[in-house]
């Protein structure tokens, strides 16, 4: 059960790093 | 300080130059594919690799080609290490027996070695078997740095390059920095290591008969059971890759990871090498050595005078036991000063050197314990870390922070003289600015929510031991530490519970990866502008007075955010001791 707690943490944080990438993109990225 | 504290001081920072000229200079041929010999000698090993994983070395990546790339080979590396500990209980070379790592602390670990921290809730020979100390987290050791190198790698292309879509290729920059230089210098160094004393092997533990029996209640006690294994290896890759996480429980204090002055000398010297080194990889790779002394410069001085405050501090001993009457004055006979916590083989010279070091760079190895430190002596350690750990700090990481710092410093020159501010010939605009902010304040704001989150709440409260200032010290050091990727601690609190472990390990996460995505952001943006002539309103990057913007800003934001949180904490706790 902490496994699958950890595994879903672990998969959150990646994908709000995958977001603040689309947001560098949008904000701070070359055109 | 003493003359032998001063000559300590002056003969650590000439070596540093001395072996960091050479090294930055090969790194910087690495880096642009002229190490000839190297490339001689490895190109088969590196090409195998490539063939293996079905990479194109000779394919260039833009900045988000490489960013998902560098998050690519993190994700994994979480993944297996995560695996590797949770299984550990019925993998081999497991010779003591020891369960699989439990969740929490699973997940916690195997952040800490991905992000370079090595921030460790767990005792190395009390819980981690041999293959998860070797496969798990020296591997880790080499990968996680490897990362950094490559991202600094990038970051220096989009600086150096004009109208350019792309940064290189991020897997052929981590083999390199994998193959090419960790991996060599780790081997020289493990040897050292291994001449000196520390242990290398692949048995747990060694019975010993004591030198003097032991009397406990009726029984007599003849022989002791010392925990050895696979150190030397990790050791030599835990202080170069800006690392620091130890084999055993108290890492480099224990006399099998660090058994003699000159190990010493080599595994202080060993944690701040690379990180000094790339600053003159940065001038090379730039075309323009003097910029890479400027930043070196700044480092430089900010850690000297950092330094001096730590060693007086710990020197000077604890005014309490003064006032007691005892001698803590050094002498033939005694090292002197705050000798609480540390080995009586360092003292507290070389344990106060060692604590900057390792807290300027974000290593996190520790041959005393700071915990134990004068609150003096233990703020600067802190504030190093606080200030982003961009004072050497970590490898390809710290630079790559301080080259942020470079940019805001322009920035906040430009306004001063109206002027639009320009690094290395790029124009720095409103977007490369907000990401600088963003990679700027990113740690701090970490570290500072986490701490207030963790004195407010129940569950977390119940692991601080020390009441007071003390306690507050501990809780703000451990999140500066996992915030800024370092990994030493304040160890007289319990962190290896379910919410630190899954607090800090949050932290370890974002103040890594945070960092790198806009970093890169701000090396694509860069590699595409044109590259303008230096005009007279141009500012000199390479001067004293520039040396002396730049440690003005980092100095300036580090006081801005960190002074509150230092006075309720060290602070106080140094005013209660002094009216004692």
């Amino acid at each position: 059960m902490l496994d699958l707690a950890m595994i879903v943490l672990s998969g959150l944080l990646l994908v709000l790093t995958r977001g603040l990438l689309r947001i560098c993109e949008r904000r701070g990225g070359p055109r | 300080m003493t003359s032998m504290a001063w000559l300590q001081l002056g003969g650590y920072l000439a070596s540093l130059v001395a072996l960091g000229l050479p090294v930055g200079h090969y790194m910087a041929r690495v880096y642009t594919g002229e190490a000839r010999l190297a490339q001689r000698l490895l190109t088969p090993v590196e090409r195998g690799f490539y063939r293996l994983l079905g990479i194109d070395p000779g394919r260039e990546m833009g900045w988000r080609e490489y960013t998902l790339t560098v998050l690519a080979i993190s994700a994994v590396s979480l993944a297996v290490v995560y695996a590797i500990q949770r299984l550990q209980g019925v993998l081999p070379f497991n010779p003591a027996g020891f369960a699989g790592v439990p969740a929490a602390l699973a997940f916690n670990t195997a952040v800490s070695f991905i992000t370079n921290t090595n921030w460790q809730s767990y005792g190395g020979e009390t819980t981690m078997s041999n293959l998860t100390q070797m496969l798990a987290l020296t591997v880790q050791n080499f990968v996680s740095a490897a990362v950094g190198m490559a991202v600094l790698a990038a970051f220096i292309r989009g600086l150096h390059r004009r109208s350019s879509a792309t940064l290189g290729n991020a897997w052929v920059d981590s083999t390199r920095s994998v193959l090419y230089i960790l991996l060599p210098l780790a081997t020289v160094l493990s040897l050292l290591l291994v001449s000196q004393g520390v242990v290398q092997t692949m048995a747990a533990s060694r019975k010993v008969t004591m030198v003097e029996p032991f009397h406990a209640d009726s029984a007599v006690i003849t022989t002791q059971t010392i925990a050895v294994g696979p150190a030397a290896s990790q050791v030599a890759i835990k202080q170069l890759g800006t690392n620091g996480g130890g084999f055993f429980n108290v890492n480099s204090a224990h006399p099998l990871e660090n058994p003699t002055p000159f190990s010493n000398l080599l595994e202080v010297l060993a944690i701040l090498l690379i990180p000094a080194a790339l600053c003159f990889t940065f001038g090379r790779m730039v075309k323009d050595d003097r910029q890479g002394w400027a930043i070196f410069a700044a480092m430089a001085i900010v850690f000297t005078a950092l330094t001096i405050p730590t060693i007086r501090a710990e020197q000077g001993g604890n005014p309490a036991l003064t006032a007691v009457g005892a001698d803590q004055v050094s002498s033939a006979l005694q090292p002197g000063g705050n000798m609480e916590g540390k080995e009586a083989r360092f003292g507290p010279v070389s344990s106060a050197l060692w604590a900057t070091a390792t807290t300027a760079a974000s290593n996190g190895s520790v041959n005393a314990m700071h915990d134990s430190f004068t609150p003096l002596g233990g703020l600067w350690p802190l504030w190093l870390m606080q200030l982003g750990e961009v004072v050497f700090g970590g490898v390809g990481s710290g630079l790559y922070g301080m080259l942020t710092f470079a940019i805001l410093a322009v920035f906040i020159a430009g306004l001063m003289v109206g002027r639009t501010p320009e690094y290395l010939g790029k124009k720095i605009e409103a977007r490369e600015v907000t990401l600088a902010v963003l990679i700027v304040l990113m740690p701090s704001a970490l570290l500072l929510i986490g701490t207030a989150i963790s004195v407010m709440l129940p569950a977390a409260k119940a692991s601080i031991f020390n009441p007071g200032a003390h306690g507050f010290t501990e809780v703000l050091y451990n999140f500066s530490s996992a915030s800024n990727n370092n990994g030493s601690a304040f160890g007289g609190m319990n962190a290896n519970t379910p919410f630190f472990n899954a607090a800090l390990g949050i932290a370890m996460f974002i103040g890594r990866f945070w960092i790198i995505v806009p970093t890169l952001a701000i090396a694509g943006s860069l590699a595409g502008k044109k590259s303008v002539p230096p005009g007279l309103g141009t500012l000199p990057t390479h001067t004293p007075l520039f040396v002396a913007l730049l440690i003005g800003t980092v100095l300036l934001v580090g006081a801005l955010a960190h002074l509150p949180g230092l006075a309720l904490g060290p602070i106080v706790e140094h005013l209660m001791l002094m009216g004692h």
